[in-house]
């Protein structure tokens, strides 16, 4: 039989919901404040993968897909013809600038379609795109690089080669746009018209000819319909276009290729989302298994009259979903705020160029809302269950929390309002456990992360990243990026050092690459360091007049890159070093290194390439006078701000192209890595205590709230309030002590597994495990726990005792 | 010579009208006396009783227990009065449910951090036939059992009156008659001066002396 009976439900959901004045806001705060976590986490976390993409997305010079390069027209057709392509837009490639001004920053020579332009973050902003043949597009950092106002109509002069002839052209500015320093290359758009003046579309395929002139073939931009698996799409499309293996490259965006999240964030992801989860769980099922418990009469006499389990927990539930529809709005508009908030702090962390670009993602908030509402349907099980159990005999016995039954008796103890407030402590055991829990999650919390914090070795960081007090090179060295200038201190640099009174000490080095005869391939590279005697203490045990007197040099075993593998030489072995007119140089192998030191090197891996290491004086007398690739310089202490200026002051006005690091900056930056550690934990385990304290405020208020008619006998039969607030005080401190006793044991575990955790992550760690952030809690803590039992009576006490004697 | 004296004992409240819950009661009770105290609802008794206690304070006049004028003190010190003087018996037990029988009965005299006469409280405990429970929690205990607790609490700390509201009140009838009969017994054995309202005409004529109350006056 089918009873239609919801509104009644409906109803009872509602009018309980009502009477519950005090448990609502408590309700929703907790949901609310779970709520601000899950955004806050989602919020950051989806800020901070979008930003890796998205600056992905400009080092690879498109938000497409895809990229099928240097094609034919007839090659572009096909593509744009096969079905898993759901968009496409192409360039076309003429050649790079060649004008002396533009050799710092590579500026590609293109046509281009709107839509591609707009894919490669190079659409005009001022201005459009070419129509006139003599028209060009192209960044600020091109215009600026030349020297060319921001003005539409200025004259733009380049110089480019196509297939060996040189042109020299005038171009009219039409359009321009903000130029991004992290993209690989600067683009210069001309017209469709020049470029098939200049650069007409080849016919044959590029992997049929030497692949050298690449002018007038077409470059695609391909969307997908979903960026999953992007590689297997580009397989299929190799089909579907029917291309020969090796006939056509299509290359993935790898922007959406570097979206699998490495292991370790993975776990320390999924390990704060179950922190949340838990300290959520904590509080709410807290919440509602008190509340329910106080409402257990109304639910035995519902019971009573008629009402079924399953109803009694549709009540509940009803309860809880009402309470969500406010707390997780709040959390998620709070958490928003948050998450935002703390953005800039972990992009800090992640370092590079990336420039923050958050947005409001509604996928965010769903995420955020269903772990949210996912966490108040866990939390509200246990409770609905103990209502729709209730047995409506033993309702009216129900007292604060259910008296054991189990262990018949109990041993006799001299009662005082220490045994009595153990007592009462524990016999809501699993209240107990719930409110210590959740106090200890924020403990635990702050104390990880402030080991963590504590064990970031400024010394590490800084031996890793610097050998002296400051550092000189071209500014391409210590940026990420390929195009590395290995000649970049210039003598007048080095004589306004040496006059200021620094020591310095160079390192030179040269890339020597043997090509094959067409001249394309190269068939070995060495990477060569001509270093001084300071460098090479850092990593040999060779005596550096050695070194220099003799024809001898130093090989690190460490080589990089998976094709043909280079053979390393054995001690004793002579290798020939030879420089860029083809002179040579016999050197003998006097010993083999794990690997030359990163701080000191060219910050860039080649590929199968032995690293070679000579002296200083016999990496000149191999390649003639040239200038160092960088300068470490070491001043006495009072002298380091006059240094730091001169050095600011020189790459500001003199030489742009200058970089430098210094200690100091290192120890500001470290300084900053710190900060975002704090920052981000602190916020997180702020909330957290914040739940706990609720938590923990709530289970006491209603406690002694439940047993004000217990309270009031006992103030009959002669306890005093002094007493009684004697008790009531060391009720709270109990959980005090259980919470540190916890935090300090388990807590403890839990910390120290956390640090295992990071010491593999951060490489500048170094294990230093810390109790004080806990130990710093405890103050506050027991000023908590004692307060809130001592500010409940007090409220308690404005009621007379015969008037709480009466309360049945 | 009276333990206990009532002089114009006044409890007025103000609900709208004024209420006159007790209007000027003077009673006095000797020591050892087995005192009954009836009414119907809203006479006025319960408020009488918790006067006598020291649970509540009158709008007017006082109560004399062993020739100290118990309104005069202070709170907590009218507290620790009480659990030196009156022993109280309510209806509903009231018994503490994390402590076992022992340590509720034990709970005035150590609230007072004294030492229990252990041949005293042994009697009490016999005389009520509470021996097998000692170690029992409250609520492994039938109704007229927790009812002997209580009243064995009422007499551990030998209180100069023991206060009984209803202490029947949730009993049936024949257990009822067996705890007053166990309260009256008590009184005598130990020496003890007990007040107790009750409904119950039956119960009331086991007292030596009944006191009828209407309208917040002896009648």
């Amino acid at each position: 039989m089918r009873v239609s009976n919801n509104a009644t439900i409906r109803r009872l959901t509602l009018r309980s919901l009502k009477a519950n004045k005090l448990r609502n806001i408590v309700a929703v705060i907790a949901i609310a404040l779970t709520a601000v976590l899950f955004t806050a986490i989602f919020t950051l976390g989806g800020n901070m993968l979008e930003t890796v993409q998205n600056s992905t997305m400009r080092q690879v010079g498109t938000s497409a897909h895809a990229g099928a390069k240097l094609v034919t027209q007839e090659q572009y057709d096909r593509i744009a013809a096969a079905p898993s392509v759901r968009d496409i837009s192409y360039n076309i490639i003429i050649g790079l600038a060649e004008n002396d001004a533009l050799k710092k920053s590579q500026t590609e020579l293109r046509y281009s379609e709107n839509t591609s332009a707009k894919w490669g973050f190079s659409y005009p902003e001022v201005g459009s795109m070419p129509q006139k043949e003599t028209e060009i597009a192209c960044s600020t950092i091109t215009l600026d690089l030349l020297g060319i106002p921001h003005e539409i109509g200025a004259s733009v002069p380049l110089e480019h080669s196509v297939n060996g002839k040189k042109y020299t052209e005038t171009f009219t500015l039409c359009g321009y746009w903000t130029g991004d320093p992290v993209m690989a290359a600067q683009q210069a758009w001309v017209s469709r018209e020049y470029c098939d003046k200049v650069a007409p579309m080849p016919t044959i395929s590029l992997s049929q000819t030497d692949g050298v002139n690449l002018a007038g073939y077409i470059c695609a931009d391909i969307w997908f319909s979903n960026s999953l698996n992007i590689e297997g799409k580009v397989a299929k499309l190799q089909k579907e276009a029917g291309f020969a293996p090796g006939e056509v490259n299509i290359g993935v965006n790898w922007a959406y290729v570097g979206n699998e999240i490495d292991p370790t964030t993975a776990i320390i992801a999924v390990f704060v989302l179950l922190l949340v989860l838990l300290s959520g769980y904590l509080i709410i099922y807290s919440i509602f298994t008190i509340s329910v418990t106080a409402d257990i009469h109304f639910f035995g006499l519902l019971k009573t009259i008629g009402t079924t389990g399953l109803q009694l927990r549709k009540i509940v539930a009803g309860q809880a979903l009402l309470l969500s529809a406010i707390g997780i709005p709040l959390g998620l508009l709070i958490g928003c705020g948050v998450g935002f908030g703390l953005t800039p702090f972990i992009l800090n962390i992640m370092g590079g160029n990336l420039t923050i670009s958050p947005t409001v993602n509604p996928i965010i908030f769903m995420f955020s809302a269903v772990f949210s509402l996912l966490t108040v349907f866990i939390s509200c099980r246990k409770p609905a269950r103990i209502a729709a159990k209730v047995s409506p005999v033993e309702a009216v016995r129900y007292a604060d929390a259910p008296i054991s039954k189990s262990g018949k008796s109990k041993r006799t103890k001299v009662v005082s309002p220490l045994t009595m407030a153990d007592a009462n402590v524990t016999r809501g055991k699993r209240k107990l456990i719930t409110v210590v829990l959740s106090l200890s999650l924020s403990m635990i919390l702050l104390n990880s992360v402030f080991s963590a914090v504590n064990g970031f070795d400024m010394e590490k960081y800084l031996s890793n990243s610097i050998v002296s007090d400051f550092a000189i090179a071209d500014s391409s060295i210590f940026t990420n990026g390929s195009a590395k200038k290995l000649d970049g201190v210039t003598p007048k640099m080095l004589q306004l050092l040496t006059s200021s009174g620094a020591e310095i000490s160079n390192v030179y080095c040269r890339d020597v690459y043997k090509w094959n005869e067409s001249g394309t391939i190269p068939t070995e590279t060495k990477q060569i360091y001509g270093i001084g005697s300071s460098e090479l203490a850092l990593f040999s045990e060779v005596d550096y007049e050695k070194l220099r007197s003799e024809n001898v040099c130093i090989v690190s075993k460490q080589v990089f890159g998976v094709g043909p593998t280079v053979a390393i030489p054995k001690v004793g072995d002579i290798i020939t070093l030879t420089n860029e007119s083809g002179a040579t140089e016999a050197f003998e192998v006097v010993e083999l290194v794990e690997e030359y030191p990163y701080q000191i090197s060219e910050r860039y891996y080649l590929g199968d390439s032995l690293t070679v290491i000579i002296s200083n004086e016999a990496f000149l007398n191999l390649f003639g006078e040239t200038q160092p690739m960088q300068t470490n310089v070491n001043v006495e202490d009072k002298l380091v701000p006059e240094v730091e200026k001169l050095l600011s002051d020189y790459a500001k006005n003199i030489d742009t192209a200058l970089g430098y690091i210094s200690r100091s900056t290192l120890m500001a930056e470290f300084d900053g890595l710190r900060k975002t550690y704090v920052a981000i934990g602190g916020a997180l385990s702020f909330i957290l205590a914040l739940i706990g304290i609720l938590n923990f405020t709530n289970s006491q208020v209603t406690s002694i709230f439940a047993r004000r008619r217990e309270l009031a006998i006992l103030q009959s039969i002669g306890m005093t309030g002094k007493q009684t607030k004697k008790m009531l005080f060391c009720e709270g401190l109990l959980h005090a002590i259980l919470t540190i006793l916890f935090t300090l044991t388990v807590g403890l575990g839990i910390g120290y597994l956390i640090m295992q955790v990071i010491a593999g992550q951060v490489w500048f760690f170094d294990s230093r495990f810390t109790l004080a952030p806990s130990l710093y809690c405890i103050p506050p803590l027991l000023l908590i726990c004692a307060a809130v039992p001592f500010v409940c009576y007090n409220r308690l006490a404005r009621e007379s005792v015969v008037e709480r004697l009466r309360i049945e | 010579m009276s333990v206990l004296k009532t002089t114009n004992l006044k409890k007025h409240y103000a609900l709208g009208t004024v209420v006159k819950a007790l209007d000027g009661v003077d009673i006095a009770v000797e020591q050892g006396e087995f005192v009954s105290i009836v009414g119907s609802s809203g006479s006025g008794k319960s408020t009488l009783l918790h006067m006598l206690g020291g649970l509540d304070r009158p709008t007017e006049g006082n109560v004399e227990i062993n020739g100290q004028i118990i309104f005069n003190m202070k709170d907590d010190e009218l507290t620790i009065f009480r659990r030196r003087n009156i022993g109280f018996v309510f209806q509903s037990y009231n018994l503490v449910p994390v402590l076992n029988v022992e340590e509720n009965i034990l709970l005035p005299i150590q609230l007072d951090g004294n030492k229990p006469d252990e041949a005293y409280i042994d009697r009490i405990i016999d005389t009520l036939g509470l021996t097998e429970k000692r170690k029992n929690m409250p609520n492994q205990l039938s109704g007229g059992q927790q009812q002997r607790v209580a009243i064995a609490r009422a007499l551990a700390s030998k209180p100069a009156i023991v206060l009984a509201d209803e202490p029947t009140g949730n009993l049936d009838s024949k257990t009822g008659m067996d705890v007053i009969g166990l309260l009256k017994v008590s009184g005598e054995k130990f020496g003890q001066t007990i007040i107790m309202i009750t409904h119950n005409p039956e119960i009331a004529q086991m007292a030596d002396r009944t006191i009828h109350i209407e309208d917040g006056r002896i009648v």
